[in-house]
């Protein structure tokens, strides 16, 4: 695997050639500083840049072209990166070797035309597909509360970080959705295209010098690259007593979720610490030290897990339950997370969770999406590359784990409960 | 063993039949560091009544014992847990049940041997205990809450309740609280004892895996053991007509939704080569009710719905279309739907079209281990053999055909369900 970055002077190139994929994958990065009056704007915007272009005026014509092009899959994704809004641009193509010559290029020109070529008149975006959209939107958004797992991570963060970026609903809002325009949404997107911080990503069996010229012709960013504000938000300490909230709601099951907070940590523990000790505590696997003895020893759920978000400083434990079980689902949560800090975890616990960490990162070159995201955070954060990560992740210790667990505190906790019998 | 040539692909199955009728399906692919290996019985939630093997009489066991049945497989006696086995190698394991079989698999990157041994050990040495039964009903009990939250899920699961007459296929996977109930572990043992027999399982591996090694570990748990014979499908002589062609449920759901479904039997289509049939109707479906049809054109513009789509199943001579959709305009969305589908016309640009996008998406199939494995999974749940020659299939379809399986399409044999708002 080769990897070359190009600065452009407004954005970067990051070209990685490999043969171990037939498809040759393409990502552009926008991310600009977040603000909650952006979200429900920028998912209206980008539904619609992907709805149609100028040229491809329908949304039919605009899936045909991509059909044509041997099922080149264009998707864009909103999410918010500690303290950024990104907007990721994706397409998904099958290496020239396999269809025809020049498809490659046509594809990565069709990206081009969803980004730089929209259907706008006078700087106004189609009203026709600014309705369809906003509709679409707001029937996604009134339906909301339907996933009532997702809903209530949402209303723990809205009620853990208030005002904080990490508090804000990436599937936008409701009442903002009324006052998005053809215009508003034009100078939007404007103010993405111009201002946002740009870095190309291409992957897949290619050759430098011609996809760097594919990439200049058909991308470009007028933005001075200066230094902003960090991806980290700042630190917040967990209140002293956790703050449990409950709301109900007409379902079966009652959906937990615990948010603790985490005190600031060193570039070790962010990258190797933190992951281990997530592992063994509510990690995916069904080996957690949750998923041991919430489920498989007390039968109170089908699923627990938890997973660390180390911009925001938090991690979260999720859990479909039943209502009359919460308090003791608590209290064994918190009685699991008192005994890691207490050193009970054993040589093996940690060495699974090493040996699974291990393992994730020999897989990642498989995968042309998880190839860029790590080329993406070891830009971005800074963190090691997986050669480097595979040294360094078997250093974690015990002592290491025990001091982490006590930097991470419960701080609040929500359940929307089910109330049906 | 035998070489299977996947035609135009530069992939190549190992196969082999043991003594025993066991199946072994090895599929290296290169460049790759992962590997994931599943171990399936073709046992599924369908067989809920059987004749057990040396009886006369048939047996009735309780709705979503086949389910149960998997989750209790994660007990050793020796207390050796099998996610913890695997956590230690580094590796992940689980497991799922549908209508049609029971799959018990596991991925990673190293030890691939010791966890391919330990697999076939664990399914092939039941422990049940009333202790362990009794605790595993409040696990499966919050998963089946939390199904029933999900309007999508209930939907689907009416919608072939109101399909199927006789069919077992009526039931959920899963079961309500109250089959889970009756459950003991004298009906696991004799349900396993039924269905895992290795001539009614198989093996799939794929990705970085030693071919000989892994045969060699196959053969080292599996020769000496012979097959007791598999009870047979019951004949549960369901016709074309529906359960209940039209239906409302009401959930706690804040836009309403609508299913149909639409019975055929396979035995009415012209096309007698099944894998050839099926590629005939996923084109109309594509074609018709795809992202670059009129059809899909017309609800997407027009807003009729939030979100729709389509799926389709085999089952016992039987070849069912589901179309479900979230809409505010229910009876609208069902005369579009039927608008567009009375007097069903394929081009030539479309049909030469979809078989350009299918091509492409068989050379990438292959590109992912995980794929791969699902790949080889589908063709030999649906047609009980590796399908080798896809892309010649692909490239021999032709518009004649299409037009006589078009032809005999019915799609007047149907079911409609409204999901609404409680309080509507």
């Amino acid at each position: 695997m080769e990897y070359k970055k190009i600065d452009k002077g407004s954005y970067n190139i990051h070209l990685i050639k490999t043969d171990n994929f037939k498809e040759v994958v393409v990502k552009i990065y926008l991310k600009k500083p977040i603000k909650r009056e952006d979200i429900t704007m920028r998912n209206i915007l980008t539904d619609v840049l992907t709805y149609s272009t100028k040229t491809y005026n329908t949304n039919k014509l605009l899936n045909i072209r991509e059909q044509e092009l041997y099922a080149s899959n264009i998707t864009v994704n909103n999410y918010r990166f500690g303290n950024y809004l990104t907007t990721v641009f994706s397409i998904d193509i099958l290496n020239d070797k396999y269809t025809e010559k020049g498809n490659a290029k046509e594809a990565i020109e069709l990206l081009s035309e969803v980004m730089y070529n929209p259907d706008v008149e006078s700087r106004r975006f189609n009203p026709k597909v600014v309705n369809i959209i906003k509709k679409d939107n707001k029937e996604y958004l009134e339906r909301l509360k339907e996933n009532t797992s997702l809903f209530s991570a949402i209303r723990l963060s809205e009620e853990m970080d208030k005002k904080r970026p990490s508090s804000l609903r990436m599937c936008g809002y409701l009442e903002d959705l009324k006052d998005i325009n053809v215009t508003n949404l034009y100078k939007h997107y404007k103010d993405m295209i111009d201002n946002s911080m740009m870095d190309v990503y291409v992957v897949g069996d290619i050759n430098f010098l011609e996809m760097e010229k594919i990439i200049t012709t058909n991308f470009s960013s007028k933005v001075l690259k200066k230094k902003r504000i960090g991806f980290y938000l700042e630190e917040k300490k967990a209140l002293r007593k956790p703050l449990i909230i409950t709301e109900k709601d007409d379902h079966n099951q009652s959906k937990l979720t615990i948010g603790c907070r985490i005190k600031k940590l060193t570039k070790f523990e962010e990258q190797y610490v933190l992951p281990v000790y997530n592992l063994i505590l509510g990690g995916s696997t069904g080996d957690s030290k949750l998923f041991k003895i919430i489920r498989e020893k007390y039968s109170y759920a089908y699923y627990i897990y938890s997973s660390s978000y180390k911009l925001d400083h938090t991690l979260l434990i999720r859990a479909g339950i039943s209502k009359e079980n919460l308090k003791n689902v608590i209290r064994l949560v918190d009685d699991i997370m008192i005994e890691i800090k207490r050193g009970h975890l054993t040589e093996k616990d940690i060495k699974k969770s090493k040996a699974i960490l291990l393992s994730n990162m020999n897989t990642v070159e498989e995968n042309p999406y998880n190839v860029i995201n790590m080329y993406y955070s070891i830009d971005t954060l800074g963190e090691d590359d997986i050669k480097t990560a595979k040294k360094m992740i078997k250093k974690v210790t015990k002592r290491d784990i025990i001091a982490l667990a006590k930097k991470i505190k419960m701080d609040t906790i929500y359940c929307l409960e089910g109330d049906v019998s | 063993m035998k070489e299977i040539k996947l035609t135009g692909l530069d992939t190549s199955i190992f196969y082999e039949k043991l003594k025993n009728g066991l199946e072994v399906f090895l599929c290296p692919i290169k460049n790759k560091s992962s590997y994931t290996t599943m171990y399936v019985t073709k046992y599924g939630s369908d067989r809920i009544e059987f004749v057990p093997n040396g009886k006369k009489k048939k047996v009735r066991v309780p709705n979503g014992i086949a389910h149960f049945l998997e989750h209790k497989l994660f007990e050793t006696e020796e207390g050796i847990d099998p996610f913890t086995f695997y956590a230690e190698q580094g590796s992940d394991a689980n497991a799922f049940t549908n209508y049609d079989v029971t799959a018990y698999y596991f991925t990673g990157t190293t030890n691939y041997e010791e966890n391919l041994a330990f697999l076939l050990k664990y399914v092939n040495t039941p422990y049940f205990t009333d202790e362990n039964v009794a605790k595993e009903k409040g696990i499966i009990k919050e998963e089946i809450n939390m199904g029933l939250d999900n309007p999508d899920r209930v939907l689907a699961d009416t919608l072939r309740k109101n399909t199927y007459k006789n069919l077992p296929r009526k039931n959920n996977v899963i079961g309500s609280v109250k089959d889970i109930e009756k459950i003991t572990k004298e009906d696991l043992y004799r349900c396993y004892s039924a269905f895992y027999q290795p001539s009614n399982m198989f093996i799939i591996a794929t990705g970085n895996i030693d071919v000989k090694k892994a045969m060699e570990i196959i053969h080292h748990n599996f020769d000496g053991i012979t097959s007791y014979p598999v009870p047979k499908k019951i004949d549960y002589k369901e016709d074309l007509t529906v359960a209940k062609a039209k239906d409302e449920i009401k959930m706690n759901v804040q836009i309403p939704k609508v299913g149909m479904a639409f019975k055929t039997k396979t035995e009415d289509y012209p096309i007698k080569n099944e894998v050839e049939l099926d590629y005939y109707l996923y084109m109309i479906i594509a074609v018709v009710l795809g992202r670059s049809s009129d059809y899909y054109e017309e609800i997407v513009e027009n807003n009729i719905a939030l979100s729709f789509g389509t799926f389709s199943e085999t089952v016992d001579g039987f070849k069912t279309l589901y179309v479900y959709a979230t809409t505010k305009e229910p009876d609208k969305f069902i005369k579009t739907f039927e608008k567009y589908t009375k007097n069903i016309e394929i081009s030539t640009d479309d049909f030469n079209r979809y078989k350009k996008i299918w091509i492409a998406n068989l050379v990438r199939s292959y590109e992912n281990v995980d794929n791969a494995a699902d790949s080889i999974f589908m063709d030999i749940v649906r047609y009980n053999k590796i399908i080798d020659n896809k892309l010649k299939i692909i490239k021999g379809l032709n518009k004649k055909d299409l037009d006589r399986v078009i032809k005999k399409l019915n799609l007047s044999n149907k079911v409609v369900l409204k999901m609404v708002n409680k309080d509507y």
